[in-house]
């Protein structure tokens, strides 16, 4: 058969248009999270392979959720591995612009589509009332991972080594039937038992940049007001940070009611007395005020960035976001959705 | 896996490979016992779409046995298992939200959404089935967990984007338009549409896959080599012989139809020209919402 010349763009033209239509038409229910998340990691055998692809291969909404966590995948690994995170192909303009302009066809024209498990959506609908829409903490990721980038994870973990904290002893399992609230245990439990970690006084940040990982180069002294102030050189201990706005200060908490406070070359960390309970998340207005939140309705504020408050607390529900808008006005969310929110500093909270 | 098999024909089948999987997973430092993992198992088997003593046995043998233990001891709320998860997984789970989302606002909200869900597993327990228990170990926890996020950013897309107007473009586009001037264009564009539909169901899966990568989505080869885990000159070659196959066979079905060359030409003119016309008629409501969601997603603040 003789090839007909001159035709090649406008088949290609034509296979392109033709390929975007069978995406807006749809074709059958989208797998579900798991046989999505399995292809990702390559573990789905040739048949479910094979359906995978037939289905990807008609779906814009699926491959542009495949790309979205492969790029997820690429850039959580480069921000473990402590490398600096250089622009690459997968977090590229033209991926973003490909992934986002395939989400959005969909979404404009796919709406009416049942493309998951339904059983799954519920619970996913309700979660989705918690969101706090603030962006104070994601600001102090962000810081999180820069800091991660210049104190090297090897020598995180060599600081780790000589700081010596005591692990906390192996806490009492949890009964499921007997703990409602929470998979975390309270802090009266394994909080309350766990030995007071030793103060650390000698130099051993790594001092890189305008941050010093790991140790309180400056601020060994206990702060006036009876806090005490200590290193936290274990890595890992944190479940978060909030950083100002004008990013001079960040505020690491985790565990056990611990804080640190990150300002150019010097770390102090800080336990506020009486608070034991694991800290969730944060939310700093400014430089000098902040709010955290967590387990079992805890609520602490600084307004000087240095000396902790216990504020009044509208529920005993684990708290899992805060939007602070200044030192007196916050908002705050407990695991079940319930918002409140002050404005006289936390002497009251209002329902929301 | 058989779908009538209960949990205790499962495991009695299974055993051996199910006592392998516990004393790898690691289950017992979290205080998982063995029966409460072989539960997680006989879930993940249920939840196959294929049906077989063969399924369950391939799935059982690539389960990701660590992970899956760590879910069932959070599910069960071991304090370790809460402490590793928390360190482990928290900042990833808020690293991945934003670069899922490229947008800080929906990225906190994201990842503050599917970690009160997590956290909050056993809040209402009795009332439905937990987050977690939808996790079988067939991938990574991680990938699991990215996978939820992406799909929840898509949703809260859809539903931003809910009360928006549809593309009202036609969606076949090679249908016969009512007032063609030309009797002829009629019919070249229902053999030429027909061709093509039928030159790309005869592709195989992944090569039809490849093709909406890289025409349907405008990706590079580089970036579908990723994807698809080929290198960019196999993705190249493959695209390349697609398309030669898929040319020859519309036009075998072309000259099949009695077609000749300047009149398979023309079958692409008419049909080119079809579609400038449909999406200059369409031009009004689909582009606005793509447009601002392209402009809202790329660069961002994510520098990182």
């Amino acid at each position: 058969m003789a090839r007909i010349d001159g035709i090649g763009d406008r088949f290609e033209t034509l296979l392109a248009e033709r390929l975007r239509e069978r995406d807006r038409a749809g074709r059958g229910q989208c797998p579900e999270v798991t046989l999505i998340a399995a292809y990702c990691d390559r573990s789905l055998a040739g048949g479910e392979r094979d359906a995978v692809e037939r289905h990807l291969a008609g779906c814009a909404l699926c491959r542009a959720e495949l790309s979205s966590i492969t790029t997820a995948a690429h850039e959580t690994q480069a921000a473990r591995a402590g490398e600096p995170q250089l622009r690459r192909w997968w977090s590229s303009a033209s991926v973003g612009l490909a992934v986002a302009g395939s989400i959005a066809a969909v979404v404009a024209i796919g709406l009416g589509r049942d493309y998951y498990d339904q059983e799954a959506r519920a619970p996913a609908q309700l979660a989705m009332r918690t969101a706090d829409r603030g962006a104070g903490a994601i600001s102090g990721q962000t810081r999180e991972l820069a800091a991660r980038r210049i104190a090297p994870r090897a020598q995180m973990e060599a600081n780790a080594s000589v700081a010596a904290i005591p692990a906390a002893p192996p806490p009492a399992p949890v009964p499921f039937a007997k703990a409602p609230q929470g998979l975390l245990p309270r802090a009266t439990g394994s909080s309350a038992v766990r030995p007071k970690a030793p103060m650390m006084m000698a130099g051993m940040g790594v001092n890189a940049g305008n941050i010093v990982a790991g140790n309180a180069v400056g601020g060994a002294s206990a702060p006036s007001s009876g806090q005490q102030s200590r290193t936290f050189a274990r890595p890992g201990w944190a479940y978060g940070s909030a950083n100002s706005p004008d990013g001079a200060v960040t505020w690491k908490f985790g565990r056990h009611g611990t804080i640190e406070r990150f300002v150019t070359n010097a770390t102090t960390a800080t336990h506020v007395p009486g608070v034991t309970s694991d800290l969730l998340a944060g939310s700093a207005p400014s430089s000098s005020v902040c709010w955290i939140v967590g387990r079992g309705g805890t609520i602490l504020r600084t307004t000087d960035g240095i000396h902790w408050q216990k504020i009044g607390t509208p529920t005993s529900s684990d708290l899992v976001s805060v939007t602070a808008q200044g030192a007196d006005s916050a908002i705050v969310i407990d695991l079940n959705s319930h918002r409140y929110a002050t404005s006289d500093g936390g002497q009251t909270w209002q329902p929301q | 896996m058989a779908a009538a098999e209960t949990s205790e024909q499962f495991i009695a089948r299974h055993g051996a490979a199910i006592t392998q999987i516990y004393s790898r997973s690691g289950a017992a430092a979290y205080r998982v016992d063995p029966e409460a993992l072989a539960e997680a198992l006989y879930r993940g088997a249920c939840s196959l779409p294929e049906i077989g003593i063969h399924a369950a046995g391939r799935y059982l043998a690539s389960v990701h046995a660590e992970d899956l233990a760590l879910a069932c001891a959070l599910m069960l709320g071991d304090t370790a298992a809460w402490e590793e998860f928390m360190t482990r997984y928290r900042p990833a789970l808020y690293a991945a939200a934003r670069a899922i989302a490229r947008d800080e606002a929906r990225a906190r909200e994201l990842a503050d959404s599917l970690w009160a869900e997590l956290y909050g597993v056993r809040a209402d327990a009795d009332a439905r089935r937990p987050i977690l228990a939808y996790f079988h170990g067939r991938s990574s926890l991680k990938t699991w967990l990215h996978a939820v996020l992406a799909r929840r950013n898509v949703d809260m897309l859809r539903a931003q984007r809910r009360d928006e107007p549809l593309d009202n473009t036609n969606p076949r586009h090679l249908a016969i338009e009512p007032d063609l001037p030309n009797p002829d264009e009629a019919r070249y564009l229902a053999l030429i549409g027909a061709a093509l539909d039928d030159a790309l169901d005869a592709l195989k899966a992944r090569d039809r896959l490849r093709l909406a990568y890289h025409y349907a989505d405008g990706l590079t080869l580089k970036e579908i080599g990723a994807l698809m885990d080929e290198r960019e000159w196999t993705v190249s070659r493959r695209l390349k012989r697609t398309r030669e196959s898929m040319r020859k066979k519309i036009e075998r079905a072309l000259r099949a139809a009695g077609l000749g060359s300047e009149q398979i030409r023309q079958c692409y003119d008419y049909a080119l020209e079809g579609w400038s016309f449909r999406l200059k008629r369409g031009a009004s409501s689909a582009p606005p919402a793509v447009e601002t969601a392209m402009q809202q997603q790329p660069g961002s603040s994510f520098k990182g």
